[in-house]
């Protein structure tokens, strides 16, 4: 195939290894900077089904470092994984692309992830990895540990098997995240290198390569340090080892989450949690949640309406926005929002509360 | 005995300017001992990841032997 053709004449893939790739199913979730850039990789190898997922939407600040995304994208405020996918789709028109505007959680993980071969992790806080390590091991399903902040990066593959350690494996206590991109900040090259890295062992055990990694990597970039690290199975990890799950398979509930760095709280209603769930919601290709522009789980026409008196009201592709002055809701098809202009939780609840109502 | 101690990640603010440090701790200590042994306790640093002897990932209760080298790494979570 002439568009494979670099990559099929390197020894590691060959044209049985590109064969293997473009019937090979992958999820990643987040399609930050990590993920923009996995996606974009992944996509041109020609891996043959990918499912992106993301909860946000594109913002300025964004562009310094999520190299799938453009100005017009943030000026219109267009859902990460409908940017993505718009985007790859004029790049790579023989694959499958899956969008999917999503808060991933314990109802909906098992249906993102239960279909694909391999999910690659591109998101930015421990506990949503610890729900795709405990789902993924639920599942038997290989996935990939990428993380980057500041100038450091940190990558391990986490592969099925009784030998083999998981996510958890890593730490004594996992405590919670202390700081962030918003506040330590974080290369855009250094983004890029945890991504290659990532996408370089994604394709490895799509075709089964024998060369997959079994270390920790890590680096600085900035002070030129590299670190390849063995980590071996905790025979007393509460996931690989006892199978006791703090998340998957959980009820999930409404839940609200301040966004740290963005002076924003998301709500995310019970209704949207359990939208993914395949026996609650019938499985992938569900209407709102799967599929970027799928039909809206909430009525936008009645909510815009009510709106009208309360400030000014813009539907865009996919959300519909209200600006009240000192605050903004941001209300995505599945029910769940972002509320700007505060961080306090009980005030961006009671605004929810006021005017979604759901 | 002397070990080796590396801060890795956002944790050398905990030791800044140096490369690393080597550290005189008592004989047979646990990695949490060594590390409190430069003022450092795990337990109360929230973006503490794991610690990793002589390449590596071992236990912060692991013990120690003479010539060991220590590095601590700080979770890398952002993406």
């Amino acid at each position: 195939m002439e568009r494979y053709s670099r990559q099929e004449a390197f020894f590691g893939i060959g044209s049985e290894g590109q064969k293997k790739l473009l019937e090979s199913r992958v999820c990643i979730i987040g399609l930050g900077a990590l993920g923009s850039a996995s996606a974009n990789l992944m996509a041109r190898a020609g891996t043959g089904f990918l499912r992106l997922v993301d909860r946000d939407y594109v913002e300025l600040s964004n562009l310094q470092r999520q190299m799938l995304y453009t100005e017009a994208d943030a000026a219109e405020a267009v859902p990460k994984a409908a940017a993505a996918a718009d985007h790859l789709g004029r790049i790579n028109s023989e694959i499958r692309l899956e969008p999917v505007v999503a808060d991933v959680n314990s109802g909906n993980i098992r249906a993102l992830i239960e279909d694909v071969d391999l999910i690659i992790d591109a998101t930015d806080n421990v506990e949503i990895r610890l729900l795709i390590n405990e789902a993924c091991h639920a599942l038997g399903k290989p996935w990939i540990y990428g993380g980057a902040l500041a100038s450091y990066g940190m990558t391990m593959n986490i592969l099925p098997g009784e030998d083999r350690p998981c996510y958890h494996c890593m730490f004594d206590d996992v405590v919670p995240d202390g700081e962030t991109c918003a506040t330590a900040g974080v290369l855009g090259m250094l983004t890029s290198i945890v991504a290659s890295i990532q996408c370089t062992e994604a394709v490895k055990i799509l075709i089964g390569s024998p060369d997959v990694r079994k270390t920790l990597l890590a680096f600085d970039i900035w002070n030129n340090e590299f670190d390849e690290m063995e980590v071996a199975r905790n025979p007393d990890c509460p996931v690989c080892g006892r199978e006791e799950y703090r998340f998957y398979g959980k009820v999930s509930g409404s839940r609200t989450v301040s966004l740290c760095g963005r002076d924003s709280v998301q709500i995310v209603p019970a209704i949207a949690g359990a939208a993914g769930d395949p026996e609650a919601a019938g499985g992938p290709g569900t209407a709102g949640t799967f599929g970027a522009a799928g039909d809206p789980r909430v009525d936008f026409d009645q909510i815009a309406g009510r709106w009208q008196a309360c400030g000014k009201v813009t539907w865009k592709r996919f959300t519909l926005d209200l600006d009240i002055g000192d605050f903004g809701i941001k209300l995505f098809p599945d029910g769940r929002a972002i509320i700007s202009g505060t961080s306090d939780e009980g005030k961006a609840r009671a605004l929810y509360d006021e005017y979604v109502g759901l | 005995m002397k070990i080796k101690i590396t801060m890795r990640g956002t944790l050398k603010k905990y030791m800044p300017g140096e490369e690393y440090r080597i550290v005189e701790v008592p004989d047979n200590c646990t990695c949490d001992e060594a590390l409190q042994c430069i003022g450092m306790n795990y337990r109360e640093i929230p973006r503490f990841g794991f610690v990793v002897r002589n390449g590596k990932r071992c236990f912060i209760y692991d013990r120690l032997e003479e010539g060991d080298e220590l590095k601590a790494w700080s979770q890398v979570s952002g993406g």
